[in-house]
C-alpha cells in the first residue's frame, strides 16, 4: 500500500500540476477553467482517501502506539479549510461554536485523517448545492478515562442505503456491492475504532429524510 | 532569474516541475533522478542552483540523506522538499530543507514556496 501511495499520488500529482497549467495558460476560457477545476476537487479527494488509508494501514500493521494529543477545534479547522479545496464549487457551512474548546483527544494525525474523509464525505453525499453541518462535542468519564463524542449532524445529507454501524466499524465481511460513495466513512469508522473508539451513524430528527447524524467517540487526552 | 535544480526519480514529475517553473519566469539548471546523482551533480558545479526543488522516496539516495549531503556542502542552500508522506516532514527540515511541500500539490503552492525561499 505503502508503494502504491506513493505512485498513484505521483500520478495525480501530474494530473494536478498539468490542469493547473491548462487553467493558466493564454486562451483558456471560463468553461475550461471550471471543468479543469471540478477535476481538480476530484484529484484532491482520491488523494486525501489514498493517504490516509495508506496511514491507516500502516498503523494496523505496526500498531497506534502512543498517540499525539489534538485539539478538536485545530482538527476541525484544518478539516474545515480543506472543504473549501474540495469544493469550490459548493456553499459549506460548517458550525463548529458547539465544539469545547478544551476539547482534546488521542490520535495525532489520524484524527485529521478521520474528521477529514467524514467531512469531506458527508459533503460528497448531498446533491444540493449548499451543505450545512453542525458539530457539537460532551465528555464522559468512562473507567477513569476521559472520552469526547463529537457529533456532526448533516440536516439535508441522506445516507445511502446499506450503511449502517457494522460497516464504519468495519466488522462485517458480508456482501458490499451495493455499498457506495461512502468510502470515506469508512475509513473514517475504521480510524475511529483503531484509536480505541468509534464512529456511529444515525438517521434522525425531522423531515423525511431525516437527518444524518454521526458520532465519534474518541479517548481524550486528559481529565475534563 | 532564479535558478533551480529539480531532483525526482519521475521523468513526468521532472517534465512538469520544469515546465510550471519556466512558464513562471524560473530557469531549470540542472536535473537528477536519484539522491546520489543529485549530490554528484551539485558539487561538481561551481554555479550553485538558487533553489533545490527534492523528492524523498527515489533509488540509490533517498531525498533526506541528499538534502544532508547538499546542505553540508553549502548550509546556505535552499532546499525545498516534496513528498507525498507527510510524515517525513520533520525529517526533511532536520536534515537542512527550507520549506515542505506535501504532494500532490497545486502550482500556486510550488510557486509560494518559491518566493519564499527565493523573493522576487
Amino acid at each position: 500500500m505503502d508503494l502504491l501511495s506513493h505512485d498513484v499520488l505521483n500520478n495525480n500529482q501530474a494530473v494536478l500540476g498539468y490542469l493547473d497549467l491548462i487553467k493558466s495558460l493564454p486562451g483558456t476560457d471560463d468553461k475550461a477553467k471550471e471543468c479543469a477545476d471540478r477535476g481538480i476537487s476530484q484529484l484532491r479527494t482520491a488523494s486525501m482517501l489514498i493517504d490516509s488509508t495508506k496511514r491507516f494501514l500502516t498503523a494496523v500493521r505496526k500498531g497506534v502506539g502512543p498517540q499525539e494529543p489534538v485539539n478538536m477545534c485545530e482538527v476541525l479547522d484544518r478539516s474545515c479549510e480543506n472543504l473549501t479545496k474540495l469544493f469550490p464549487h459548493k456553499r459549506v457551512r460548517v458550525d463548529t461554536s458547539g465544539v469545547d474548546p478544551e476539547a482534546t483527544v488521542l490520535g495525532g494525525i489520524h484524527l485529521h485523517d478521520l474528521f477529514g474523509n467524514l467531512l469531506a464525505n458527508i459533503v460528497h453525499l448531498d446533491t444540493r448545492e449548499e451543505t450545512d453541518i453542525t458539530v457539537t462535542s460532551s465528555s464522559e468519564i468512562r473507567d477513569g478515562d476521559v472520552y469526547w463524542t463529537v457529533r456532526v449532524a448533516a440536516p439535508t445529507v441522506m445516507l445511502p442505503p446499506g450503511v449502517d454501524r457494522d460497516i464504519l466499524s468495519g466488522s462485517r465481511d458480508s456482501d458490499t456491492s451495493k455499498v457506495v460513495r461512502v468510502s470515506g466513512l469508512v475509513v473514517a469508522g475504521r480510524i475511529a475504532t483503531l484509536l480505541g473508539g468509534g464512529l456511529r451513524c444515525e438517521v434522525t430528527g425531522p423531515g423525511e429524510a431525516g437527518w444524518c447524524v454521526f458520532e465519534a467517540t474518541l479517548k481524550g487526552a486528559g481529565p475534563r | 532569474m532564479t535558478s533551480v535544480m529539480i531532483v525526482d526519480d519521475e521523468l513526468f514529475i521532472v517534465e512538469l516541475y520544469r515546465d510550471i517553473l519556466q512558464l513562471r519566469g524560473y530557469k531549470v539548471v540542472s536535473t537528477a533522478f536519484d539522491g546520489e546523482e543529485a549530490v554528484r551533480k551539485y558539487t561538481s558545479t561551481p554555479q550553485k542552483p538558487d533553489v533545490v526543488i527534492m523528492d524523498h522516496r527515489m533509488p540509490v539516495m533517498n531525498g533526506v540523506e541528499a538534502t544532508k549531503e547538499i546542505v553540508r556542502t553549502n548550509p546556505e542552500q535552499k532546499v525545498i522538499f516534496v513528498s507525498a508522506d507527510v510524515l517525513v516532514e520533520k525529517e526533511a527540515r532536520d536534515a537542512g530543507a527550507a520549506e515542505f511541500l506535501p504532494k500532490p500539490f497545486r502550482m500556486d503552492d510550488l510557486i509560494e514556496k518559491m518566493q519564499r525561499v527565493c523573493p522576487p
